[in-house]
């Protein structure tokens, strides 16, 4: 919203040197409401003249020119030759002369025109940036009589603050010239200075003819509704000082009657409706406020035709809708220039209703923006007085009929707040002098008493947001500068941390995985069909969002390993060889309120190059990960996991103490087409939930042999009908500490069916050194034992 | 019968052999063999001295005794003698050899952690100084968790603040920040209560430079009998200035509203790269916005059984991407979702 601070110091005093002002916009903007933007309007007036029009005469050679004398100064009046034809003798504009320049950046230069000399220019409000008229010469009228020859920035120049609406959502008061200068007062700390609103008969009007009727069928939606009728108005252009005020803001000005309850809008912040009283069926007619019925039409101000429904609310009589309620009129009972009487509402509807009508017919406007907030019944009454006091000024109104306000629903307010005096202490963290605290709350315009240790506070009318002690010391707070608040050390119980066992697990994990050598990413967790069909799964198993912003992301993900294969596919290009992994949530349907939610480690490893054997790699990872986690037990695989998007023969799925908890494989050589990857893939998930149910809480060391350790390799060659697990497993012995698989061997000499693998043997003993003797002893019973249970092994 | 003076002869005889060898020996392997040649069990010198059971005379017996040690400690020595020559020779051979320190030969790559889990890990230490204790909560929520709880009525306006996706109209939602783990701790727990709860949220929201449908957060909740506004400056510019490890770094608090803090202020840092002066990082205004915060709205403790009247605290909230990108000067927050390692690779330690 804009606001024009020339506008506020006609409330409240506001510096004028630039520093000074833009010191108070920025206490402003940390005490009050974000500034989002900060302009200067008129600031390149400075070379424009107020002039005056002292001669006219015809130019002879051109029909449509005319040459002008123009007084600027107490010297030889300068002569312009312009082509405007709203020129009089005595006329006051704006005046730029030889060498003078633009706000627009371009400079004047005399010149001839058809052979006259011409010295300058006669500017329009376009030309100057003062607004949207360039039809004619602006027109500054006799008061700047006084002001011949002064610079036209002295009276134009504003500077106007944009504010960001949506930290006052809450404060429809502030949506206004007149809310935004009490907060300027109370943080400058300068006097507030209220409109002064005279009612009808302090204007010394009486009131003629009948009150307009008026029924209001839904209470809960319009709650108050005033109305007066004014006849014989006449409809203009409107004065300068109006137009200026509005262009400022960033408001068009249409015609004197319309630009007033712009103004009213955007002084007092209360949504004014003028409707042709002719166009609506006189003063007799019934405004009746209702619902909208389902597809009933209607034609807005901006020429739209909107198509309605239950939700929406009307203002009409008997015969028709006449606008869509506290959002847009209609274009049929506009004011147009042959408008004579009028008829000028000021209501209050429910900030609900008027949001979800709002909504529906994707239509928001000043006027329903404010209505959202929940405006104050109060600001009906002061909307519309100002209204008339304006209508009678500008628009010559003198016959106004009796005023209807209709209450339908009073609204329920909070008059007052007590609470000790101690709480204001005990939330900032700074005691603040008793008479500072009753002035802040004062210049914001409430009541303030000290009892004892009881505060009491009277609430105004507009403050709506008020409800409890902590919004009192927030405003308090907030005036008196939380810079102000000191840097204390604070008082902390003391307490122990809590563990959470979910994060511990996951940092743990990525830390072994960055030793080794792997890269953690971090994917969205929204997928779309196309990626789960490109990794062989269905969509069906996610769950929809129901208002996606792309086609892209549509789905939760109740898997990593899709968003994991993109980016491998992303990243091979720069990369022979890397592991990737990613910690995160998958979601999957279930019959509870809220979906599953499980971490999950998704870890990869790609080669460009097809004789390393990826698939070892990741295991070897998820080894290592259960020796750093301390886990109870070894991951066991077994063959064949049922996931589609895997080799089946090159897969496995993961358990843990007989618990399943994620798998393994060799991504299927069709998926790794469809995301264009060559090369080798392995790709395992462990739900990392479960696996964290099995790290040891505490453990006991266990004595260490004084005696050294021996190891002895045997190699072992044997058919690939057998397993090397079920071989292994059966290496027995009672000195034996320690089993590795060291070497893994297939291809020549050996026979197509056979592989060949080194296992290392560590043994050791607590109450001997073995000799050479004790292990030949034991691996040769070892061999013997082995080769009894498996056929055709050899030993090398 | 043997002859005492044939055995001698012989033992010195091999006396001259051996000492020839030894002093001709050159490398340590075959030295070890010459040792076990001349005093293993199988030795010469052993052959030549099983002999001496034929030998009666007890004399000739200990004279023969006493040459053959001579001998074996004329030949420790010179074998222990020509040993160090042999290893000083070698350790010589080491000094002298010089290797192209320049080369690198084992250049396998440590990863990394992403930049986000960095800066995450680092703002739980950092809380963790202050006893705050790592909170989660579920990332799909219930409008009651995410908003209602929170005193975010279904028809409050500030709901517009927050463009929320849905999976169940209006009730089951990707929360959109993590306050709701706030909730759900209050309701588990009791005061004293401080916790740190990072996690992913999701906003209905165009992508853009500054903006990603999906982003990182991290809530920071304290509820006691005392703990004020002031507590709160000073426990947040402790743990910026820890964050950012710059001791300069002061807070600015600036009013705004949220509906679950009352007062609620948006959180200003010195901006530490020009350290308040202005410059194109902080769009010359020297503050950086970083958080959000404020004191827990009583309404929000009587939605958890918590009484306003005894317990107060604050709550506050934060991007980690927003402060990776001031402090690493990351232009664009949709890099941090693109995973390039070109991107990544950068940031072993933030």
């Amino acid at each position: 919203m804009k606001i024009s601070t020339s506008w506020i110091k006609e409330y409240t005093k506001i510096p004028n040197d630039k520093t000074s002002l833009y010191k108070l916009l920025d206490m402003f903007s940390q005490q009050c409401v974000d500034i989002d933007d900060i302009k200067e309007y008129g600031s390149k007036l400075d070379d424009i003249k107020i002039g005056q029009i002292t001669k006219i005469e015809k130019h002879p050679d051109a029909d449509k020119l005319k040459i002008t004398k123009i007084k600027v100064s107490d010297k030889e009046d300068i002569q312009i030759v312009t082509g405007a034809d709203n020129i009089y003798i005595g006329m006051i504009c704006p005046v730029i002369e030889n060498e003078g320049i633009l706000p627009n950046g371009d400079k004047i230069k005399s010149t001839k025109l058809r052979g006259v000399e011409s010295n300058g220019m006669l500017c329009s409000e376009k030309e100057l940036l003062l607004g949207e008229d360039h039809t004619g010469i602006m027109d500054l009228g006799q008061d700047f009589n006084k002001h011949i020859g002064d610079s036209l920035s002295k009276y134009f120049y504003d500077v106007i603050i944009d504010i960001d609406n949506k930290i006052i959502s809450t404060r429809p008061d502030l949506f206004s010239h007149r809310g935004i200068a009490r907060e300027f007062s109370a943080i400058n700390n300068t006097p507030f200075q209220d409109i002064k609103i005279k009612e009808l008969k302090n204007l010394g009007i009486n009131t003629s003819g009948k009150k307009i009727k008026v029924d209001i069928k839904d209470k809960d939606f319009c709650t108050r509704y005033m109305a007066v009728i004014v006849k014989n108005v006449k409809v203009e252009k409107s004065p300068l000082w109006l137009r200026e005020k509005l262009s400022k803001i960033g408001i068009k000005s249409i015609n004197n009657v319309v630009d007033i309850s712009n103004l009213v809008l955007s002084e007092i912040g209360q949504p004014l409706h003028i409707f042709d009283l002719d166009k609506i069926g006189g003063e007799d007619t019934t405004i009746i406020v209702r619902k909208a019925e389902n597809n009933e039409t209607i034609t807005t101000l901006d020429l739209k035709t909107r198509n309605l429904t239950s939700e929406n609310y009307l203002i009409a009589n008997k015969k028709e809708a006449l606008g869509i309620a506290g959002i847009m009129g209609g274009k049929y009972s506009e004011i147009d220039n042959n408008t004579q009487n009028i008829l000028i509402e000021s209501a209050t509807f429910d900030p609900v209703m008027i949001r979800k009508s709002s909504k529906i017919i994707n239509l928001r406007t000043e006027a329903s923006g404010r209505y959202e907030k929940g405006l104050p019944q109060q600001f009906a009454s002061i909307g519309i007085n100002y209204a008339i006091q304006l209508i009678h000024e500008l628009a010559s109104g003198k016959e106004f009929s009796p005023i209807t306000d209709i209450i339908s629903k009073k609204e329920i307010l909070k008059n007052s707040i007590d609470f000790e005096f101690d709480k204001i202490e005990k939330v900032l963290g700074i005691k603040i002098e008793k008479n500072i605290i009753i002035d802040i709350l004062e210049k914001l315009n409430f009541k303030a008493n000290i009892n004892g240790n009881i505060i009491n506070i009277i609430i105004p009318e507009e403050r709506r947001d008020i409800n409890e002690s902590v919004d009192i010391i927030e405003e308090i707070g907030r005036i008196y500068g939380y810079h102000n608040i000191p840097f204390k050390n604070p008082i902390l119980e003391t307490r122990p941390i809590v563990k959470n066992l979910g994060y511990d697990t996951k940092k743990q994990v990525k830390k072994i995985l960055v030793a080794e050598s792997s890269w953690e990413i971090k994917t969205y967790s929204f997928i779309n069909k196309s990626l789960l069909e490109k990794s062989f799964l269905s969509i069906d198993d996610s769950i929809k969002i129901i208002n996606p912003f792309s086609e892209e992301y549509t789905h939760l993900r109740n898997t990593l390993i899709p968003s994991m294969l993109l980016t491998i596919e992303k990243n091979l290009k720069n990369q022979e060889n890397f592991g990737l992994f990613e910690v995160s949530n998958t979601y999957i349907k279930s019959n509870e309120e809220l979906p599953i939610e499980n971490t999950y480690l998704c870890t990869s490893y790609y080669s460009k190059n097809k004789n390393i054997e990826t698939f070892f790699i990741i295991k070897k990872y998820l080894n290592d990960i259960t020796l750093y986690l301390n886990l109870e037990s070894k991951f066991e695989y077994i063959k064949g996991s049922d996931k589609k998007y895997y080799i089946p023969n090159q897969s496995a799925k993961i358990y843990i103490n007989k618990e399943l908890i994620g798998d393994i494989g060799n991504i299927h050589p069709q998926v790794k087409n469809n995301f264009n990857i060559t090369g080798n893939i392995t790709v395992a998930e462990i739900n990392l939930d479960l696996l964290g149910k099995y790290i040891k809480k505490s453990f006991k060391s266990t004595p260490i042999s004084k005696y050294p350790i021996v190891t002895e390799d045997i190699n072992i060659t044997y058919d690939k009908e057998y397993i090397s697990k079920d071989i292994i497993n059966n290496i027995k012995d009672s000195d034996i500490r320690d089993i590795n698989i060291i070497d893994i061997y297939q291809g020549k000499p050996l026979k197509d069916n056979q592989i060949s693998i080194t296992v290392r043997i560590t043994f050791e003993n607590f109450e001997k050194t073995f000799i050479a003797q004790d292990i030949k002893e034991k691996i040769d019973k070892i061999k013997q034992n082995i080769s009894s249970k498996f056929k055709n092994l050899e030993f090398r | 019968m043997t002859n005492i003076k044939v055995l001698i002869e012989s033992l010195s005889n091999k006396q001259s052999e051996a000492l020839d060898r030894i002093q001709s020996c050159n490398n340590l392997n075959d030295l070890r063999q010459i040792r076990s040649k001349y005093f293993g069990k199988e030795s010469e010198i052993s052959k030549i001295l099983s002999n001496i059971r034929d030998i009666k005379d007890d004399s000739e017996k200990k004279q023969i005794g006493e040459y053959s040690n001579k001998l074996k400690n004329i030949l420790e020595i010179e074998i222990s003698k020509q040993e160090n020559i042999l290893k000083n020779i070698e350790i010589n051979k080491d000094l002298d050899k010089s290797i192209d320190i320049s080369l690198e030969k084992y250049t396998n790559n440590i990863g990394s952690l992403h930049p986000i889990t960095q800066m995450i890990d680092k703002i739980v230490e950092v809380f963790g100084y202050f006893g705050f204790s790592v909170a989660s909560g579920p990332e799909i929520e219930t409008d009651w968790f995410c908003f209602q709880a929170l005193n975010l009525n279904i028809n409050h306006p500030a709901r517009d603040m927050q463009d929320t996706f849905y999976i169940k109209e209006n009730h089951i939602l990707p929360r959109t920040h993590t306050s709701s783990v706030q909730i759900r701790t209050m309701l588990k727990e009791k005061p004293p209560i401080r916790i740190i709860a990072p996690g992913r949220v999701y906003r209905n929201e165009n992508q853009d430079q500054r903006h990603t449908f999906m982003f990182y957060q991290y809530e920071g909740l304290v509820i006691d009998k005392t703990t004020n506004i002031s507590d709160l400056k000073s426990i947040l510019t402790t743990a910026l200035r820890n964050i950012f490890d710059n001791s300069d770094i002061e807070l600015r608090l600036r009013h705004s509203y949220f509906p679950y803090t009352e007062p609620s202020f948006e959180i200003d840092a010195t901006c530490m790269l020009c350290l308040g002066k202005g410059c194109n990082v902080c769009s010359n205004k020297g503050w950086l916005e970083l958080l959000g915060g404020g004191m827990v709205h009583p309404q929000v403790l009587r939605n958890v059984d918590i009484d306003p009247n005894i317990y107060q605290g604050f709550a506050f909230g934060g991007g980690p991407e927003r402060l990776l990108m001031v402090k690493n000067m990351i232009e664009d927050t949709r890099l941090f979702y693109e995973n390039d390692l070109k991107f990544l690779s950068q940031f072993r330690k933030i």
